[in-house]
């Protein structure tokens, strides 16, 4: 199971016991303000995943893989994560030695 | 930004919330968020993007160094991939 806001929502709801209302407004708040960050430009450090920014890439002569025609990519930005130490220490400890099916790829 | 940062501003959105109980309420988000993970679960959120785990399977490999041979153990890497909208404000603020 995958975890979804409403499932963040509900352990703000249920086990620190806050309205519903809140829970709801802060777990929106809390993702709006790591986005914003990264919008303005800041790295967004977040102790225990990891760091999110930013980065912009230049135009680029790619191939349309259908047609083989080739065509400007336009240049845009991507949104770059890189794991924190202690997550990926984490994983890296824990490790599991058969995938199941229906992780992610 | 950082994590004391982001608490901080979100304790202003929510004046009626003590600032210990915002710190409470992200550690208690982020801790749920990593034990998904360690348990090979996604996380997904909508607008945001998906956080999920990847397999590397061991290897033999080289120093490039040394020319030595090692093995590189199997591990498992977080990845991250953003949400549609998420993709669309960055580039509109371009």
């Amino acid at each position: 199971m995958s975890v979804t806001k409403a499932e963040l929502v509900g352990l703000i709801y249920r086990n620190i016991g806050f309205s519903k209302k809140d829970a709801t407004d802060i777990v929106e708040a809390f993702f709006d303000l790591i986005k914003s960050g990264i919008v303005r430009g800041e790295k967004v450090k977040i102790k225990g995943i990891g760091t999110f920014y930013a980065r912009a890439k230049k135009e680029r002569l790619g191939r349309n893989p259908q047609t083989n025609k080739p065509l400007m990519i336009s240049g845009r930005k991507v949104i770059v994560y890189r794991a924190g130490t202690s997550l990926k220490k984490l994983l890296k400890e824990n490790a599991f030695d058969a995938p199941s099916k229906d992780d992610g790829v | 930004m950082k994590k004391s940062e982001l608490i901080e501003r979100l304790g202003e959105k929510f004046p009626h919330i003590a600032k210990n109980d915002v710190e409470k309420i992200v550690n208690s988000m982020l801790d749920r968020m990593i034990g998904a993970l360690r348990d090979n679960d996604r996380i997904e959120i909508r607008g945001f993007g998906s956080l999920f785990v990847k397999f590397r399977q061991g290897r033999e490999a080289r120093n490039p160094k040394t020319g030595k041979r090692l093995t590189v153990q199997a591990k498992r890497v977080p990845f991250f991939k953003a949400g549609k909208e998420l993709k669309q404000i960055i580039n509109k603020s371009a």
